[in-house]
């Protein structure tokens, strides 16, 4: 009788035991449909959960554009958010402001962890996208970065050497002559088109040497300054000079439209993997289309710096990429800060291994690098790369840029009113923010 | 009495999930969007009072100007094209040939379709260089345009897209032409009135009071016109065919603007009001509801 009682106290205890061991459960919702991609966040979750077993972390793919955050604004304003959640770098100082990310920094130091000695083990700029109003509101993940590519083989043909990628602006638009082929109307191949791929109004500001963003005055100065609307020239005379209803001609055939912008949400044919289109700018990511088969067989390409104007003297790109918050209202910010923690940690190493993504902590950049040696020259671009100001008009001011200069090539606008409305426009949103 | 006041309890039970779902769902969010519309409002911070600000910077916006004139664009085209098409249609289908249920099937399949199939398949049929409209009008030695790469184009095109969910219209106006006693037709060929006659003093007023609901329900529709925009074309080419639809969808939820969302919202919401008051208005000097 006796044994018996202690048995079932055992067995009373244990039970407890278990029941108090119950997993705190962290939802994460993250967005990388890339079936490589994917699979490589699912893995990573599964080690942290070995290695936390009173953890558990489900991953949940929620599809969402860099800054169309729906679901996750109607979750948090409905209380029903994740606890750690998957953001376009460039917005976190946006959610930040709108109160609709806790505050990372205080959550890692209740697990112990030196905030200070870790921001310095990240790349600049991008700690620097995860800090608004002096506190750290999430931690970087990947990071990407803008060069010039190139098909060697057109260069070739066109009787120009396919080992000499052009440096200056004036030899880009130079090999882009030579490289445009015409019959009648219609043109069968292009060299090279400034907004194409990944030639944001921001891409040319920077390689023609400026600033958008005085960061001790808070005060936008892209309209007032004299290289940045040289750059927004400067793409004006491709659209004069190319015409617009020949080059909308030639890119909506591949489903896009001729500010380079895709047409409705279909993905594009890339006329420059087809090799109608000679040389463009775009990010690290197509080097993974290329070797994942998006080009066709014997595609011969070359990467160099973006070219630069003569005065200018250097080549210069910028870099965006995603983070990890944690929404308000999280039920659980303790674990879900160990878990973004982990993930932005060791997690980047095995991501950068997996799916060739440029990582952002340091450590993981050399084991990136012995990977894929391919990605070498955009790792090098890293230290110098420049980032979109992190302000919590980012996605208004980005938009506003784009329509500056489609007003500017549809010749809607002249540069200087295009560009003085934009800024008029965001630095009344920013006002309004920065007062409070 | 008790019995009636009984029954009338027992009645409004019976509505009350009903009535509930009506305030709760339509009711309460049309007041509160109004209230939001005077206030600056980013879902998770508190509202703050700014009177009709929004509504004053609304006319100085030069992109809802656009997205507005674009909208006019839609309902003046939208609205009386849908109706042709969908009369004429009825007149095919409401005859009596053999296998007619065939296609008055194939008529309404293209609506069952989801449209973002549907929208692909089109993208697909306006491709200017690969696509089956320009492979056709090249046949016969036209040149086609650019459709929906082009600015002057892409607001036509999509018009002509949207038709291709005529089927279920056209259902409506044939079941109202069934309902047209023979003896009329008859009596009107005796009398030597040719077939615009016929159509004309016979079959409209017979459908007159479908056409009034289609005038309205498709005239609220062309001012919400918005998935057909957003799939195929986003917007673009520079917001050449961006509805105000669109352009609220992008405040709300871009830019987290849902003060400046809602005031468009309404002023969407004041002008279908008046259209639909108007069309009632004047509907009792053109639809005959039968003796």
């Amino acid at each position: 009788m006796k044994k018996k009682s202690i048995l079932l106290v055992i067995l009373l205890c244990f039970v407890t035991l278990i029941l108090a061991q119950e997993p705190v459960k962290i939802i994460f919702w993250h967005n990388m449909s890339n079936p490589v991609d994917r699979k490589s966040i699912e893995e990573i979750v599964q080690i942290f959960n070995q290695k936390n077993p009173n953890i558990e972390v489900e991953a949940i793919l929620v599809p969402a554009t860099g800054t169309d955050a729906t679901r996750l604004m109607t979750a948090i304003a409905g209380g029903t958010g994740p606890d750690a959640y998957y953001l376009d770098r460039f917005t976190v100082a946006q959610r930040a402001y709108y109160n609709q990310l806790e505050p990372l920094d205080k959550y890692l130091e209740e697990n112990g962890i030196d905030v200070e000695l870790l921001k310095s083990k990240y790349v600049d700029f991008a700690i620097n996208e995860c800090i608004w109003d002096n506190t750290l509101y999430a931690l970087p993940w990947d990071t990407d970065a803008r060069v010039l590519f190139y098909n060697k083989k057109l260069f070739r043909e066109a009787g120009l050497d396919p080992e000499k990628p052009p440096v200056t602006i004036e030899e880009l638009d130079e090999y882009a002559e030579k490289l445009t082929k015409k019959a009648g109307n219609r043109y069968l191949q292009i060299g090279f088109v400034p907004w194409v791929g990944e030639g944001w109004p921001y891409t040319w500001g920077w390689t023609f040497g400026r600033e958008f963003y005085d960061y001790e005055n808070q005060k936008l100065i892209f309209a007032e300054d004299e290289n940045i609307k040289e750059s927004f020239e400067w793409q004006k005379m491709y659209a004069d000079k190319y015409g617009i209803k020949e080059m909308e001609a030639f890119f909506s055939a591949f489903g896009m439209s001729f500010t380079g912008s895709s047409v409705g949400s279909a993905a594009p044919i890339d006329p420059f993997l087809n090799g109608q289109l000679a040389m463009k700018v775009d990010g690290n990511w197509l080097l993974a289309q290329i070797e994942q088969g998006l080009a066709p067989a014997g595609f011969e390409y070359g990467m160099a710096p973006i070219p630069y104007p003569e005065e200018v003297g250097k080549s210069t790109t910028w870099a965006g990429g995603w983070s990890i918050v944690i929404p308000k209202g999280a039920k659980h910010p303790k674990e879900a800060a160990k878990f973004i923690y982990y993930m932005a940690t060791e997690g980047q190493i095995k991501y950068a291994e997996d799916a060739a993504h440029l990582p952002t902590w340091k450590e993981a950049i050399p084991v990136f690098v012995e990977a894929y040696p391919k990605q070498r020259l955009f790792a090098d671009l890293l230290s110098t790369a420049k980032n979109r100001p992190p302000l919590p008009v980012g996605a208004l001011l980005w938009d506003e840029l784009v329509d500056a200069r489609n007003y500017v090539l549809y010749g809607e606008k002249d540069v200087e009113t295009a560009l003085l409305d934009a800024q008029n426009k965001v630095q009344q949103e920013l006002n309004k923010m920065l007062i409070r | 009495m008790t019995k009636k006041r009984k029954q009338a309890a027992i009645g409004i039970l019976f509505a009350l999930p009903t009535l509930l779902g009506l305030i709760i769902f339509k009711i309460y969010p049309i007041l509160a969007s109004g209230f939001y519309s005077l206030t600056e409002y980013h879902i998770t911070l508190p509202p703050q009072w700014i009177g009709v600000k929004n509504y004053k910077n609304l006319f100085s916006d030069p992109l809802f100007i656009k997205s507005f004139s674009n909208t006019l664009y839609y309902l003046i085209w939208l609205v009386p094209l849908g109706l042709i098409v969908g009369i004429c249609l009825a007149l095919l289908l409401v005859k009596d040939i053999k296998g007619i249920g065939f296609f008055r099937s194939m008529v309404y399949l293209p609506s069952i379709v989801p449209i973002y199939a549907f929208a692909t398949v089109a993208l697909w049929f306006f491709n200017p260089y690969f696509g089956l409209v320009n492979g056709l009008l090249a046949r016969v030695g036209v040149e086609g345009p650019l459709w929906i790469a082009d600015e002057k184009w892409v607001k036509f095109t999509l018009v002509l897209v949207a038709q291709w969910g005529a089927g279920p219209t056209a259902l409506l106006f044939m079941a109202g032409m069934k309902d047209v006693p023979k003896e009329l037709y008859e009596a009107a060929t005796l009398d030597g009135a040719n077939a615009w006659q016929k159509f004309w003093k016979i079959t409209f007023p017979f459908i007159s009071p479908i056409t009034l609901y289609y005038l309205i329900t498709s005239a609220i529709g062309a001012l919400q016109f918005f998935d057909l925009p957003n799939i195929m074309t986003g917007g673009g080419p520079n917001n050449a065919s961006l509805s105000v639809g669109m352009y609220i969808y992008r405040h709300a939820f871009r830019y987290t603007n849902m003060g400046y969302a809602c005031a468009m919202s309404w002023i969407i919401f004041i002008i279908s009001l008046i259209l639909t008051i108007v069309l009632l208005r004047t509907s009792m000097k053109w639809v005959f509801y039968g003796e």
